[in-house]
This record gives structure tokens, C-alpha cells and sequence, in this order.
């Protein structure tokens, strides 16, 4: 379109016209998005953490001793079957005596007087490692308990449990904080386009009357609302960074994830913030400037 | 007689339900004709100015503009309309912080003209107004006269079908309207349809043109 090379430099004027407003608009904006862009840090680490341990994850059931092979076949043909089970592997009474005996090799005393048949047979489960069978495991564990020839579920109860509320919980402020961008976002970006509006109307009323197109009168306003939006969350972004590295650096993790290493959002969620942001500044002044496109 | 430019079939027009600004008007304006209308204030003449450029929808009745019949016409193809057509407001409507030249280059920018063509066209018209040494100044520091140069300048650059000129003499010296009167008539006789607006009788008396006497929104004469 050729009436493009008027509407770049007339955005710039626009503005100019009140930068201080652009600014606030700005950096409102990057605020914001600071805060959705660290709670979407925080849930994707924790989610990458509950998957670590998922992939850990063994639940392990024990198995009625007195079941014969043939029935042991089926029994693990139709745990195999259940879903978020990546894995099975049955374990007789003498290779699990075996384990223990290995495990406490400098202790054999500990075993002493126990025979090699006291444990009964076990079938080890591994789960397939996703969130989503985080939220499985409760009902997979019921499932299990509810077979008959299975005499004993085990599994880490807890931390599981806890675990997935907190990704749970997280993803919830993740959502909640994203509405409060979405509303914050349209209030203040439609605000400035409106004050853009009113110190320019003289000369958007004007345009209308030379023959200017709604697409010329617009098109400055959603370019501004996009420059808006890729200055505010590219900002945030880089705070964002910048923070990350700092507590990466100079704040030690308490236990149980000393051994995990965070990391920082990647690539394409960023630019998916990014985009995101410009998008909806570009759609909120689309729609702010509806009202004034009558001919 | 050819097709007319322009064609009024028994238009209405009323911003509110009761008050009728025009009532209908029959009205046929060839192609070069140059057409005075006349009529005291609150006649109607701004609003028969608007309906032709169509700043405002007539509320009953047909308006058809070089073959075009503005009620059919939708929305986002009366931008191209207006580009064919130059108006000359009361008030100027000029961008208080552009200057002459950008005033008068906006009207081409918005068609999308290239930028060498619109230096070239935009100098030549200023040229032909007197205004090319105030082509870097802002209107506010323009006499009246000036001003209304500007605004006729604008009007002209893309060389329009039809010229609608809207009280283009009102605030100005006897001296100063007489000089845009002979521009306009040399605008007219360039080819350009003019329709000239004004509520001012000296500046008829003596004219051998046409002129449509308006009076409470109808035509009188
Ligand atoms: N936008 C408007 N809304 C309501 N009434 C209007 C509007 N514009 C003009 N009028 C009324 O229409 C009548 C004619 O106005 P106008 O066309 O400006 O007359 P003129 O240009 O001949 O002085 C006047 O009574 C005026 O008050
Ligand atoms: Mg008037």
C-alpha cells in the first residue's frame, strides 16, 4: 500500500505529541507484564521439577504370594494396561531378597534371620512423566489397590501430592495475573490512544474530509498501540532476565532442589510474550479508535 | 446537455426529526459550470455543500455525483470520492501544527502519491497562490487571507472534478475577496466545476453567473 510510507512518520508525531503519556503507557505496560512473565517463570520451573520427579516416580505394588505364574501373566497384562503406566517389572521373592542384600552389604547383620523368602513378590511401576499423570497417580493407585491379587500399594504419597498442588497453584496466579494483563493492558493503552485522539482530533477530522481512508486514519494509532506493546513487554522481558540471573547467582536453594537448575523462560515463550503483547495493544487501539471511523 | 456533474433529485435533509434544512431540492450542475449559492445565513447552504461531498446523507431523495449515486454508495468508498472533489471550509480546517506546505500535502499523501510528484505539485500550487515563501510556516502565523490560500491550495492539488467552495470571501476585506474571486474564476476557467457558497449579495449583483437563491432550505429562484 502506498499510503504507508505517511503513516510510519505520522505515528512518530503522534507520539511526540505526548510522549510523557507514551512513556507511562510503556512502562505500565512492562510492569505487567513483569509480573505475568514471573509467574510463568516460576511455573514452568516448577513444572519442569514435578517432571523430573515423575520420571522418578515408582509406585510399587506387593503381590499375593500365593498367585500362580499363570495368574501373574494376567495380573500384569491388565496393569500394563492402565493408563500412565510407562512401565512394569515383576520382581520375585529371591531377586528382591537379592536387592536388599546388595543394599545393605556392609550391614548383613540387619538381614540376619530373615529368610530369603520373607518379602513377597512385587511388581515395580513406572509412570509415563508428565504433569498431567501427576494428577494420575491418585486414581491409579485406587485402580491398583482395587485388582485382585495386589495386596499392598506404596508410592510417595506426599510429596506428590504437594508437588502437584503447587504446580497446580501456580498455574492459577499464572492465569489470574494474565487477566489482570489483559484488563490493565486495554484500560491504559485505550486511555492513551483516546488522549492521542483528543489532542489530534482537529487534524483526524481533517484527514476525513481530504478523502483519507479509515485504514490512513488508524493505521498510526495500531502502529503506536504495537510500538507500545513490543517496547513495554521487551522491557519486561529484559528485567525479567536480569532478575532470574540474580537469584540465580547470589541466592543459594533450600534442599530439595539444590540439585535442580533452574532455567530461564525459553525462546519461543518469550517471543510468544512478546507477540502477545504487541497483538493486544495493536487490537486495543484498533478498537479504541472505532468510535471516531465514521465518515 | 450532456450528463450533469452533479444531480439533486428532491433531497431532504434534517438533522433532527422536525427541523427540515432542506426540502426538496431539484438541482442539475454541469461539468465547468461555476455556480454561485446564495442565501442569508442558516439558508442551508453549508449543509447542500456537505450532502454533495457527502459529509452528511440526505434524509430523503437522490444525490448523484459524476454518475455515482451517493446513497448506494457504502462507506469505505467515500474517501475515494472526496479525493475527486476539493472543498473550501468556512473554517479552513487547517492542521494547526503542520505547515502550509504539509497542509496542502496532506491531501495528496492520503491518496498515496509519491513523495517526489506531491513536492513538485504542492511548490507549483503554492506558486500559483503567492504562497511559496510561507511554504515552512505554521497557519497560526498566516493573515486570514493567507490562510484562506492555503485552504484553496489544498483544495486544488489534486486536481479535482468540482470545487465547493464555502464562504471562501466571508471574513475578508472587500480587496482581499475580490482577489479570491478572480482566483476562482481562474480555477473555472481551467475546466473546474466551482460551487461557490456565499450569503454575500454585492458579490452576486453584478455576476452573469449562475446562481441558486436558497431560503429556509429551499431553492427560491
Ligand atoms: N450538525 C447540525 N446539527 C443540527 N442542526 C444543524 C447542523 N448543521 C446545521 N444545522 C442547522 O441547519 C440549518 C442550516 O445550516 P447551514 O447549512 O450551516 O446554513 P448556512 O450555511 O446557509 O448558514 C441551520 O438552522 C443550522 O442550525
Ligand atoms: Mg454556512
Amino acid at each position: 500500500m502506498s499510503v504507508i510510507p505517511y503513516i510510519i512518520p505520522r505515528t512518530f508525531s503522534n507520539m511526540r505529541g505526548n510522549w510523557l503519556s507514551h512513556l507511562m503507557t510503556a512502562l505500565t505496560i512492562a510492569f505487567v507484564v513483569l509480573i505475568f512473565g514471573l509467574s510463568t517463570l516460576i511455573y514452568f520451573n516448577l513444572h519442569r521439577l514435578a517432571e523430573n520427579y515423575s520420571r522418578e516416580i515408582r509406585i510399587v505394588t506387593y503381590i499375593d504370594p500365593a498367585l500362580l505364574p499363570e495368574d501373574i501373566e494376567g495380573l500384569k497384562a491388565k496393569v500394563l494396561k492402565l493408563r500412565g503406566v510407562a512401565n512394569i517389572r515383576y520382581i520375585t521373592r529371591q531377586e528382591g531378597y537379592q536387592r536388599l542384600v546388595q543394599q545393605f552389604q556392609d550391614e548383613k547383620d540387619i538381614l540376619a534371620g530373615l529368610g530369603e523368602d520373607f518379602l513377597p513378590p512385587t511388581l515395580e511401576i513406572e509412570v509415563t512423566g508428565t504433569m498431567y499423570n501427576l494428577g494420575r497417580i491418585r486414581p491409579l493407585v485406587s485402580e491398583l489397590t482395587s485388582l485382585p491379587g495386589i495386596t499392598d500399594v506404596y508410592y510417595g504419597k506426599e510429596w506428590v501430592e504437594r508437588l502437584r498442588q503447587a504446580a497446580d497453584f501456580t498455574r492459577l496466579i499464572t492465569f489470574a495475573i494474565g487477566g489482570l494483563l489483559l484488563l490493565t493492558t486495554i484500560f491504559v493503552v485505550s486511555n492513551t490512544i483516546k488522549l492521542t485522539i483528543y489532542l489530534r482530533r482537529n487534524e483526524l477530522e481533517t484527514m476525513r474530509l481530504v478523502g483519507a481512508t479509515n485504514f490512513f486514519i488508524r493505521g498510526p494509532f495500531v502502529l503506536e498501540g504495537m510500538l507500545q506493546g513490543l517496547v513495554g513487554s521487551g522491557l519486561a522481558m529484559l528485567a525479567l532476565f536480569a532478575l532470574f540471573e540474580f537469584l540465580n547467582t547470589q541466592v543459594s536453594f533450600p534442599g530439595f532442589i539444590r540439585f535442580f537448575s533452574p532455567i530461564f523462560l525459553p525462546i519461543p515463550v518469550v517471543t510468544g510474550i512478546i507477540a502477545g503483547s504487541i497483538i493486544l495493544c495493536a487490537v486495543v487501539s484498533a478498537f479504541s479508535m472505532r468510535q471516531f471511523l465514521r465518515v | 446537455m450532456d450528463a450533469p456533474l452533479i444531480e439533486l433529485k428532491h433531497v431532504y435533509k434534517s438533522y433532527e426529526q422536525d427541523l427540515t434544512v432542506l426540502e426538496d431540492i431539484n438541482l442539475r450542475i454541469g461539468k465547468g459550470e461555476f455556480v454561485f449559492v446564495n442565501g442569508p445565513s442558516g439558508a442551508g447552504k453549508t449543509t447542500l455543500l456537505k450532502v454533495i461531498l457527502c459529509l452528511e446523507r440526505s434524509t430523503k431523495g437522490e444525490v448523484w455525483v459524476d454518475g455515482i449515486n451517493l446513497r448506494r454508495l457504502s462507506n469505505y468508498k467515500i474517501p475515494y470520492l472526496r479525493r475527486r472533489m476539493g472543498m473550501v471550509f468556512q473554517d479552513f480546517k487547517l492542521i494547526e501544527n503542520l505547515t502550509v506546505f504539509e497542509n496542502v500535502a496532506l491531501a495528496m499523501e492520503v491518496c498515496g502519491v509519491k513523495k517526489s510528484v506531491i513536492e513538485q505539485k504542492v511548490d507549483q500550487v503554492l506558486k500559483s497562490l503567492g504562497l511559496e515563501i510561507k511554504k515552512r510556516i505554521y497557519p497560526r502565523r498566516l493573515s486570514g487571507g493567507e490562510q484562506q490560500r492555503v485552504a484553496i491550495a489544498r483544495s486544488v492539488v489534486n486536481d479535482p472534478l468540482v470545487l465547493l467552495a464555502d464562504e471562501p470571501t466571508g471574513n475578508l476585506d472587500a480587496g482581499r475577496a475580490a482577489d479570491i474571486m478572480s482566483l476562482f474564476n481562474e480555477i473555472s476557467a481551467r475546466g473546474t466545476t466551482v460551487i461557490f457558497a456565499t450569503h454575500n449579495q454585492e458579490l452576486i449583483r453584478s455576476t452573469a453567473k449562475r446562481v441558486i437563491v436558497l431560503d429556509q432550505g429551499r431553492i427560491v429562484n
